[in-house]
């Protein structure tokens, strides 16, 4: 009898580390940096890559839609450029680093909030740009001469960076943005 | 005894692997498609409708909230579903996804070169009605727009248009609302 429960008991422990085992997958699957030593993540771009299973379904899991391949970039910052973390008692110097997509958005949103909260948003349709065609933005709580995004009264905050490529145009999910803390 | 061991642990590796490919499987796609159910409410299937803001963040959270998204969740089990989208001048992405989470086809405004444009919703055939389709008459060509092939007869499509400033979204939403999605297939007359 003793045998028998534990062969019933060896067989639910593999069921139960087995949905485990997918449900670890599935979280996990695909965060990574979109370019080496860049502050910013994306997981669309592992949609491509061998464990695009996975993160297609850590999307649905998460009751969200992948973004449009082909169509739509995305990726988001918690870390600027050193690695330490976005705190909106700093200011930030954001600046394009290179080619500009078609449309191009970054919006900062706190960490924690409501998913309703308001964002604060900057895109390639109200930024002014530098003569030499690049973008320079300040993000900070407090207005800056310039193109200003503003900070989320929460402490710590996360940048979502979005954009849609020109015509032709490879889409990258490496944004065009380097992040610099110029000050707390 | 050491057989019987062997068995049962050979036993709870299998169910280890069922274990994991049927969650993989199922709770993603089920906890998804409950979402939409929940999203679609008493607006139900094949009809086109403006997101809330509230729906808007989690089905798309990557993208900027000051933005209008519209979605017609299709269900092309019983015939074909089609979206007559008529859109605002502007920037506009229209995405079309099962309810999978597969991406299967979209287009922006100047890919589109026009802000009125049907896309027609077919189930792909399956290998058994592709067998039977090579001896029996062909579909019918269908010229009022795209036609697209669903792998699952369930998807959404999704139309986003971003906006500069949230005081834009009422108008905009208006603009988009005019857009239909309908069963059956709409006639280049139309």
């Amino acid at each position: 009898m003793r045998g028998f429960l534990g062969s019933i008991g060896l067989t639910a422990a593999g069921a139960a580390a087995g949905a485990f085992s997918a449900y670890l997958a599935i979280q996990g699957a695909g965060v990574e940096a979109t370019s080496t030593g860049s502050p910013w993540l994306s997981r669309a771009a592992a949609l491509q890559g061998s464990s695009g299973f996975y993160v297609r379904l850590h999307y649905l899991l998460e009751g969200r839609l992948p973004p449009a391949q082909g169509q739509i970039a995305e990726a988001t910052a918690e870390t600027d450029g050193e690695g330490g973390p976005l705190n909106s008692g700093c200011r930030y110097r954001l600046a394009s680093t290179g080619p500009l997509p078609r449309w191009w958005s970054i919006a900062a949103e706190g960490v924690g909030s409501d998913p309703l909260s308001r964002q604060t948003v900057a895109d390639s349709d109200m930024v002014v740009r530098e003569a030499d065609g690049t973008v320079r933005l300040v993000a900070s709580l407090g207005p800056q001469p310039g193109n200003w995004l503003k900070l989320p009264d929460a402490r710590r905050f996360t940048l979502l960076y979005s954009a849609i490529p020109a015509s032709g145009q490879r889409v990258s999910t490496a944004p065009p943005f380097s992040i610099t803390r110029e000050g707390c | 005894m050491w057989m019987a061991r062997l068995y049962w642990l050979a036993v709870a590796i299998v169910t280890a692997v069922a274990a994991h490919a049927a969650f993989a499987l199922f709770v993603p796609a089920y906890w998804f498609s409950e979402r939409l159910d929940r999203i679609a409410g008493d607006k139900g299937t094949n009809s086109f409708f403006i997101l809330p803001p509230a729906d808007q963040a989690q089905l798309l959270p990557g993208l900027p909230r000051n933005g209008v998204t519209g979605v017609c969740l299709f269900d092309v089990s019983k015939g074909d579903v089609t979206l007559s989208a008529n859109l605002p001048d502007g920037l506009w992405v229209t995405s079309i996804y099962t309810d999978r989470g597969e991406s299967i086809y979209s287009v922006n405004n100047r890919q589109s070169g026009s802000n009125v444009f049907n896309v027609t919703l077919s189930l792909a055939p399956g290998f058994i009605d592709m067998l039977i389709q090579a001896t029996d008459k062909e579909r019918p060509e269908i010229d009022s727009g795209w036609t697209v092939m669903s792998p699952q007869a369930r998807g959404l499509a999704v139309v986003w248009y971003p906006l500069p400033d949230a005081a834009l979204r009422a108008s905009t939403a208006e603009s988009i609302a005019r857009s239909r999605c309908m069963a059956g297939t709409v006639s280049p007359s139309q």
